[in-house]
């Protein structure tokens, strides 16, 4: 045996750098596709800039609702740089603002008490500031002059003052000086205009509305310059709303406002008292619904500003030019739709864009002559884009000299598309809706030619019909036979001459291997989008599934997979059936019957088909459906009251309840997962290097339930038998930061969970006796065996009878029958935000965790063999080990690079994994979904062992085959002559 | 680095504000070119989380680290204890280009910051440096390599196969020795042939089982004649010796 070691040893290299099987460069971006998101653009924060002075092209800018500020590349929609200003865990109100300086290479954004400024071209932070809790940042602007200092108006600070505003130089941050002011008004805005200083403030009136109050500070040194100048606007400004611009960043600094009902516009001029008053204008008897005020940002433009009205089903505008008296300058016609208008300047000349469903027109501010105009195709992309009406629009037009214009402008669509548009050519479209990502799963593509139902078909039918049956089955795939003829020399060619086999399958059929699927993911907008595994995780297509309230978010509690058909049932009791390949909604149904409950949960019936059983806020379980049960169906319920309730299903429609499960005192359950409902075993046993055999404790009612102790910072997982409620096995965990990350995972017969944890240990050291504190995150992997020793069975082997609601009492004596459970620790450099483990379709390949690296933005796949409990503590491993693939135990775990399923790519906010096996037994699809971004790839824990890879060179083994013959046929003839030559000689 | 000259005074006056406010700046070695903006340094204590991203001049900037409240201020009437109270962080930088190493950061009462070096889980395997006016520097101990090269065939890594080594120099020999036994001259042939002869591994005849034409009269006389015939009989007693 001592023998066999060395010729182990590279076998059990070789194994180990099978275990770090990583992606080939040839593969990433390849198997993998990746939409990374910015989220829905908010009006007020989207525009074209250019990134520093010296650049010739500009770039796209948004700040998303998600709170993510991105830099997109107009030519194709690709992100150059993103950052997220707030954590995805923490609850988030504020819009955000975002804020450029003409010249300026950088961007100032502002998200609660923060205001940062970053460089426009690389998105790297320029520096930082906060405010700190509490404070909330009403306003940042870049000062005119410039770009020199950023001004920052925030409240809420400090007791004594209603709002302080800072001067910050733009590129260090350091703050200049500071002004607070204790009036108790509203902070509303700060103005830079020329090199004057405003800051413009609400007062509430005695009686009612609130009055506007403007005030000049000396740039130098924040000083109050004179009285503040009260505008009389308390008789129709009723809430900030109302306030419909303020030109902060223009060469002319002036505000506009309207009443509650839109009656009237007035416009003042910051720092004068003059309020000139407009009526705003009936279109056809049509009132106005809404108004939208659009000035171009640049100081060097005309002061000439755009206000678009919105009717209940058109819209109409009007320009005006601001001077010392501000005058109309012309009207725009009354179109049909919402429409939205865009503005952009070019030195001192201002272009109006406006968008409707059939075209793009572009005005010049000064005359209402129409400078160019385009037809839109009414629907692009695939008919996936359907600019029926638009949220709102930022447009860049480039005067090309004479009469020719070039205009783009990028369109936020109410449906989450946000496409860019170059002179009425639709270029790119993101997909930003498919942010807020809460469910997704793998659906199979829908069948066209079953074979098998038809061989099914046949056996059923006497020996003449199934023949005919045949025939005909036969003279219909004849059908099939020219295209294939026709493909077959380019799909011969394209396998010898390399990877490169045509175009990439465009139509949803499914592949020999079983990699091509649907994605169906369900967003909190309330819809619904169709992702195609076999072009690059493509979007085919996109329906808005349920109407929500503003504000609502849709709650999807699982999407299944039906024949050709998909069903998403929402937490309210809803549920949406669509067409998995088309997205057409075949039913649906709404909640409204059921509002009491909590949530439901998924049992399956008798025949298999999954039903949903209502739960009450107390965890006690509503009206059962008419379904047949089988008896002793187990149902387990979450309550608010920290109680895990098991209910059981015996004759009669009424749930009897079975056990109930508190944690201990001062823990509150975090969550209960169950094993998947695709978990297969191969084995039942582990062979161990010996030829002995350690039995798996396979229960298919585990659960396994994490309970955290917040004031203890503990965290304890118990495992759970669901049918009777015994304890199986429980781990507490110590000084445990329970704000951070708590992710676990079940599957087979094991489970694992990561945590961070500060402990305290004695060290006997011999400087240090004092104690040492080990910190840090920590991987758990525990493995439950029948029982300790190699082929035993414990006591199930001697049982005949045998219970699943006391499985733990075999015994008489009431000794307790548990599982052997094997746990080791390890320490891991980051932490790991969800967990989940792959599926392949037979269970045989070794399962690997993927885990999502919030830190790196990462995802990765940890194989099993690093985190085997049974690895040799303290010594090396003996040749039987290796033979098992166990290696010496090291405390510390370090994910290699080559883990990382997601390799360069950067995915913001995932949240969670989903997989799916495919038909090949080596491979499982994953796709990880969270609040942004969307991953979608595949995976082969040790390696793609059924499939030939990339590296396989067709055309060197026939090449290889063709120069044997060759040499076969030119070396025999010599061969037979010597041959013959010997049997004469001899 | 740190910018705690000023905090310097406060931790001579007594703490009349409990907890000041200190920088940190760390910064990475000049030879790193700029790293993705996406990378952050992170401090991590029980209960905190701290994020920093890169600046543009590929630094990380902590501002706002509050220190912790002076033990010595709480029992300063009783006037006993000497000792600062500390936070301790990890420190690590998230990035997705190089893997840095691991640091520690002590935030101590006084207003003194150190940085060390630790290994996973947090344990101390460096000095304690105390922060300057510079930023620290931070190492960076790899960039990371995500993919595998796809092993591609070349004619090349053929041939280094051993088996195809030894086969290859089999067959220079079995075709090379001809040719070189034609070149040799006539005597150093003779001399060659005749060494051969006398090793066991002499080809032709030489090689068919030697029990073949095993002389047994010849033996049997070297058997009674001792020495003189094992002379005399020169090729069949060598045979016989062997055999022995």
């Amino acid at each position: 045996m001592r023998l066999c070691a060395p010729i182990l040893l590279p076998i059990v290299a070789l194994l180990y750098t099978s275990l770090c099987h990583a992606i080939f460069a040839d593969e990433a971006y390849q198997i993998d596709s990746h939409h990374a998101l910015l989220g829905l653009p908010q009006a007020h924060t989207t525009f074209f800039h250019r990134p520093s002075a010296a650049s010739k092209a500009s770039l796209l800018y948004t700040l998303s609702e998600k709170l993510v500020l991105g830099a997109i590349n107009p030519k194709d929609g690709t992100v150059i740089w993103r950052q997220r200003l707030a954590d995805s865990a923490q609850n988030y109100s504020t819009p955000g603002l975002l804020r450029a300086g003409e010249g300026g290479d950088t961007l100032a954004s502002a998200a609660g008490g923060k205001v940062h400024a970053w460089d426009a071209t690389d998105g790297r932070l320029v520096w930082e500031w906060d405010g700190g809790a509490g404070t909330n940042v009403v306003d940042v602007t870049p000062s005119a002059e410039g770009g020199k200092y950023v001004l920052v108006i925030s409240e809420g600070e400090s007791e004594g003052s209603s709002f302080v505003i800072r001067n910050l130089a733009a590129d260090t941050g350091e703050v200049l000086w500071e002004s607070s002011d204790s009036s108790g008004d509203a902070p509303y805005s700060i103005v830079s205009s020329q090199d004057r200083i405003f800051t413009v403030s609400l007062h509430s009136a005695l009686l009612k509305g609130l009055r506007i109050k403007v005030t000049e500070l000396a740039p130098s040194n924040g000083k109050l310059i004179g009285q503040s100048i009260s505008l009389s606007s308390d008789s129709d400004l009723t809430s900030e709303a109302s306030i419909l611009h303020i030109g902060a960043n223009s060469g002319q600094a002036f505000l506009v406002w309207t009443d509650k009902a839109f009656k009237t516009l007035k416009i003042n001029r910051i720092g004068t008292k003059g309020i000139a008053s407009f009526n705003v204008p009936f279109s056809n008897g049509e009132a106005a619904e809404n108004i939208i005020v659009h000035a171009p940002r640049s100081p060097t433009a005309h002061p000439h500003f755009l206000v678009l009205y919105q009717g209940a089903d058109s819209h109409w505008a009007e320009v005006f030019h601001f001077g010392t008296d501000t005058k109309k300058a012309y009207d725009l016609p009354r179109l049909g739709g919402k429409g939205a208008f865009s503005v952009s300047s070019q030195g001192p000349d201002v272009y109006f864009t406006r968008h409707t469903a059939f075209e793009n027109i572009l005005m010049s501010s000064t005359g209402p002559s129409i400078l160019s105009r385009w037809d839109v195709r009414p629907k692009s992309h695939g008919g996936m884009v359907d600019p029926q009406d638009i949220s709102h629009a930022a447009s860049e037009v480039i005067s090309r000299g004479g009469s020719t214009y070039a205009v783009r402008s990028a369109l936020t669509l109410p449906s989450g598309e946000w496409e860019l548009i170059r002179n009425g050519n639709p270029y790119w479209v993101r997909h930003e809706g498919l942010t807020g990502a809460v469910a997704a799963a793998f659906v199979e593509l829908p069948k066209e030619e079953n074979l098998a139902d038809e061989l099914a078909a046949e056996s059923h039918r006497s020996v003449i019909a199934a023949y005919v049956h045949r025939v005909k089955r036969h003279v219909r795939d004849l059908q099939h036979f020219p295209y294939w003829a026709q493909a077959l020399p380019a799909r011969v060619l394209g396998s010898f001459l390399g990877d490169k086999t045509g175009p990439p399958d465009q139509s949803l059929r499914r592949d020999n291997f079983g990699f091509h699927k649907i994605v169906i993911v369900a967003t909190e907008h309330g819809r619904l989008a169709g992702l195609d595994t076999g072009t690059q995780g493509s979007v085919v297509w996109d329906v808005q599934a349920v109407n929500l309230q503003a504000g609502e978010k849709w709650q999807v509690l699982s999407i299944e997979a039906e024949q050709n058909t998909a069903l998403v049932r929402g937490k309210g009791g809803e549920f949406v059936r669509v067409k998995s390949d088309s997205g057409a909604i075949v039913q649906y149904q709404p909640g409204d019957l059921i509002k009491s409950l909590k949530t439901s949960v998924p049992v399956l019936d008798a025949s298999g088909e999954k039903l949903l059983i209502p739960v009450n806020d107390d965890g006690s379980i509503g009206a059962i459906p008419k379904a047949e049960f089988e008896i002793g169906t187990t149902i387990v319920t979450e309550a608010e009251d920290n109680v895990v309730r098991g209910w059981a299903l015996w004759r009669g429609p009424k749930p009897t309840l079975v056990w109930q499960f508190t944690p201990a005192s001062g823990e509150i359950v975090k969550t209960v997962t169950a094993r998947p409902s695709h978990d297969p075993v191969a084995s039942i046993g582990k062979a161990l290097g010996d030829r002995n055999v350690l039995y798996k404790y396979l229960n298919p009612n585990i659960l396994l339930i994490t309970a955290l102790g917040t004031e203890a910072s503990t965290a304890t997982f118990y495992i759970l038998d669901s049918a009777s409620g015994a304890i199986i096995h429980s781990a507490t965990h110590l000084g445990v930061d329970t704000t951070l990350p708590i992710v676990s995972t079940i599957s087979e017969n094991w489970f694992a969970y990561s945590l961070f944890s500060e402990t305290s240990s004695f060290s006997q050291g011999q400087s240090e006796i004092d104690q040492q504190k080990w910190k840090g995150y920590q991987m758990v992997m525990s493995e439950l065996y029948e029982s300790p020793q190699p082929n035993d069975r414990g006591s199930l082997e001697t049982t005949s009878n045998y219970s699943s609601i006391s499985p733990t009492f075999a015994e008489e004596d009431g000794t307790y029958d548990t599982p052997h459970v094997l746990s080791q620790t390890f320490l891991i450099p980051a932490p790991i935000s969800s967990i989940s483990v792959t599926t392949t379709l037979q269970g045989i390949t070794t399962r690997s965790l993927l885990c999502v690296l919030p830190d790196t933005k990462a995802l990765i796949s940890i194989s099993r063999a690093f985190l085997d409990p049974r690895r040799p503590v303290g010594r090396d491993a003996t040749a039987a080990e290796m033979e098992e693939g166990l290696f010496k135990y090291s405390p510390v775990i370090e994910f290699e690079p080559k883990w990382t399923l997601s390799h360069k790519r950067e995915l913001m906010s995932i949240s969670e994994i989903v997989t799916s096996p495919s038909l090949l037994e080596s491979t499982s699809l994953v796709f990880a979904f969270g609040d942004i971004d969307l991953f979608l790839t595949r995976v082969s824990p040790i390696g793609a062992f059924d499939l030939l890879g990339k590296g396989f060179g067709k055309l060197q083994l026939v090449l290889t085959v063709v120069a044997l013959a060759v040499g076969t046929t030119v070396v025999a003839p010599f061969v037979r002559k010597k041959q013959i030559d010997g049997t004469w000689k001899a | 680095m740190l910018f705690f000259s000023s905090y310097l005074l406060f931790s001579l006056l007594p703490p009349l504000i409990s907890a000041a406010t200190l920088t940190l700046t760390l910064s990475v070695p000049p030879h790193i070119p700029a790293l993705p903006p996406s990378t952050t340094a992170i401090l991590t204590t029980h209960g905190q989380r701290i994020k920093a991203p890169v600046t543009r001049r590929n630094t990380f900037v902590f501002r706002n680290l509050t220190s912790p409240e002076d033990p010595a201020s709480l029992d300063a009437a009783a006037g006993t204890t000497t000792t600062t109270a500390t936070i301790s962080y990890l420190l690590d930088i998230a990035c997705r280009d190089y893997d840095f190493m691991s640091y520690g950061v002590d935030v101590r009462s006084d207003g003194v910051v150190q940085v060390y070096r630790v290994s996973r889980g947090g344990i101390v395997t460096g000095e304690k440096v105390t922060v300057g006016e510079e930023p620290v520097e931070v190492r960076v101990l790899r960039s990371r390599e995500y993919y595998e090269a796809r092993a591609g065939f070349s004619p090349l890594d053929l041939l280094k196969n051993p088996m195809i080594l030894i086969a290859v120099v089999g067959l220079a020999f079995v075709v090379g020795m001809p040719y070189l036994m034609d070149s040799m001259d006539p005597e150093m042939k003779k001399e060659f042939e005749e060494q051969q002869k006398k090793s066991i591994l002499s080809g032709g005849a030489s090689t068919a089982n030697p029990l073949q034409n095993f002389d047994m009269a010849g033996w049997m006389a070297a058997k009674t004649s001792g020495k003189n015939g094992e002379t005399s009989e020169e090729g069949s007693g060598r045979d016989v010796r062997r055999r022995g």
